[in-house]
């Protein structure tokens, strides 16, 4: 699973990095987690309100601190 | 070119070796000053100065009047959600209304504070344009509802509500001349393709008593009553509130919304409480007289000077109102420090540097300066009255 953080470095941003990343560890699936800080591809990707959560390709929530538990719904 | 790069590079044997230069030349001159015993007593006043400025904040009044803000802007953020405010400024929307909505839901959309790039970006290129992300950019930290009710309690109602008229309306003005003189590059996209979260908040006739119950929270704790019988409506309307927040809101709500709160407290009272004694630090320090003779009258010269002042010292969000009330305190005329108030939230040279990245120089010129000539003619203007 890949699974993207887009933010521009502020704590929340860190947050739910290391949220995604636990819940991917809960999940016993594979794949990583990448923090993605670059504007252009923010802009380009039409997210507005960070930090925004990217898996395998889809954009499922932006604006939002999400926690490991409700992360992990979108891995299924 | 070469000896820059050099400097650049060793740059901390450069600064040590200015400190023992220092040292050398002025030891016995710095020395003789902090000894003396003007200069301690003069500290010594200040910092108890700030003390009484920190237990003054931390009254019931400015509690009475924060707390519920805060829980009315942690409820609007968790409950209406800063989508539906962002759903007004996709570029469907007739343009006077999302020039409105831009100029007010500014403060309620922001998460967190690195998202107003983003966020500007987006509406200006997917959303209604240059003009409404430009306003929605200057009513971010312009129109905070939080700081118009410090300033308020702190300053004045009349002070408290031409701030946030102006701010509005400037705002818009601002927002319209960004459209108008970029207007090649203005791009309202009308097709409204944004990506934001949809979910269901609190709807239906409940959700307006819940709303007025928060609304008269706030009101009452604010008004200029009668203690005994602020206290006595504050107990009643918090227990009505409790019943309807059960009985309304989801558990997920209730708890969303009180985190929502908390994250705004956490944000912001902190650093409050720091720029309240550095405020009456500040105030005890600076000579009144010599204050006076720079500030004391409403002029352009000293209005533009106010607003410089904004824009150079940087304060956190909110701090702009302690800060104010020393100067007020200090003699400065409420010209000037209207246009104070008016600036310093939005003019910094750190976020302009930041914005100028994403919008180039010549924007971030057209923007800064349209909020400097306004703000400084609005605080004269106010002076004038």
């Amino acid at each position: 699973m890949k699974i993207k953080v887009y933010g521009s470095g502020c704590a929340s941003c860190v947050k739910l990095a290391d949220n995604a990343k636990k819940a991917l560890e809960q999940s016993g699936k594979k794949g990583n987690v990448e923090k993605i800080t670059d504007f252009s591809v923010l802009i380009e990707k039409g997210i507005m309100m960070t930090p925004a959560l990217e898996v395998d390709g889809k954009i499922v929530s932006t604006g939002k601190i999400l926690t490991p538990d409700e992360i992990i719904k979108f891995l299924k | 070119m070469r000896i820059n790069e050099l400097i650049k590079k060793n740059w901390i044997l450069v600064f040590l070796f200015s400190v023992y230069l220092f040292i050398f030349l002025f030891q016995n001159t710095v020395s003789n000053f902090l000894s003396s015993s003007e200069f301690q007593t003069l500290i010594g006043e200040s910092v108890y100065q700030g003390w009484l400025g920190l237990v003054d904040y931390l009254s019931a009044h400015v509690l009475l009047c924060l707390v519920p803000a805060f829980f009315i802007a942690g409820a609007i953020n968790t409950l209406i959600g800063a989508e539906s405010i962002i759903k007004y400024l996709s570029g469907e929307t007739k343009k006077w209304l999302s020039y409105f909505i831009a100029s007010v839901g500014g403060f309620f959309v922001e998460v967190c504070s690195c998202t107003i790039l983003p966020l500007f970006a987006g509406i200006w290129k997917r959303g209604a344009g240059l003009g409404i992300a430009t306003t929605f950019l200057y009513a971010g930290p312009a129109v905070n509802a939080v700081a118009v009710l410090l300033t308020g309690q702190r300053i004045g109602w009349d002070f408290a509500i031409i701030r946030l008229f102006l701010s509005i309306v400037f705002a818009i003005m601002v927002g319209v001349i960004m459209e108008l003189v970029f207007r090649k590059e203005a791009n309202p996209n009308t097709s409204g393709e944004l990506v934001i979260n949809k979910d269901t908040k609190l709807k239906g006739r409940g959700a307006k008593v819940f709303w007025i119950t928060l609304t008269a929270i706030l009101l009452v704790g604010t008004a200029p009553i009668n203690e005994n019988f602020k206290y006595v409506s504050i107990s009643v309307l918090v227990i009505f509130q409790l019943f309807l927040t059960f009985k309304l809101l989801s558990k997920k709500e209730r708890i969303d919304w009180w985190y929502e709160t908390v994250k705004f407290v956490n944000d912001i009272i902190p650093l409050l409480l720091v720029g309240v004694f550095f405020a009456g630090f500040l105030t005890n320090i600076i000579p009144q007289e010599k204050f006076q003779e720079f500030t004391g009258e409403n002029n352009l010269l000293t209005n533009f000077g106010a607003v410089l002042f904004g824009a150079v010292a940087y304060f956190p969000a909110l701090v702009e109102v302690p800060i104010a009330e020393g100067f007020m305190n200090l003699g400065m005329h409420k010209g000037p420090l209207m246009a104070y108030l008016l600036a310093d939230p939005v003019l910094s040279l750190q976020g302009l540097l930041i914005i100028s990245k994403l919008i180039g120089k010549k924007k971030t010129i057209v923007y800064a300066g349209s909020i400097t000539v306004l703000t400084t003619i609005g605080g004269f203007l106010f002076g004038l009255i």
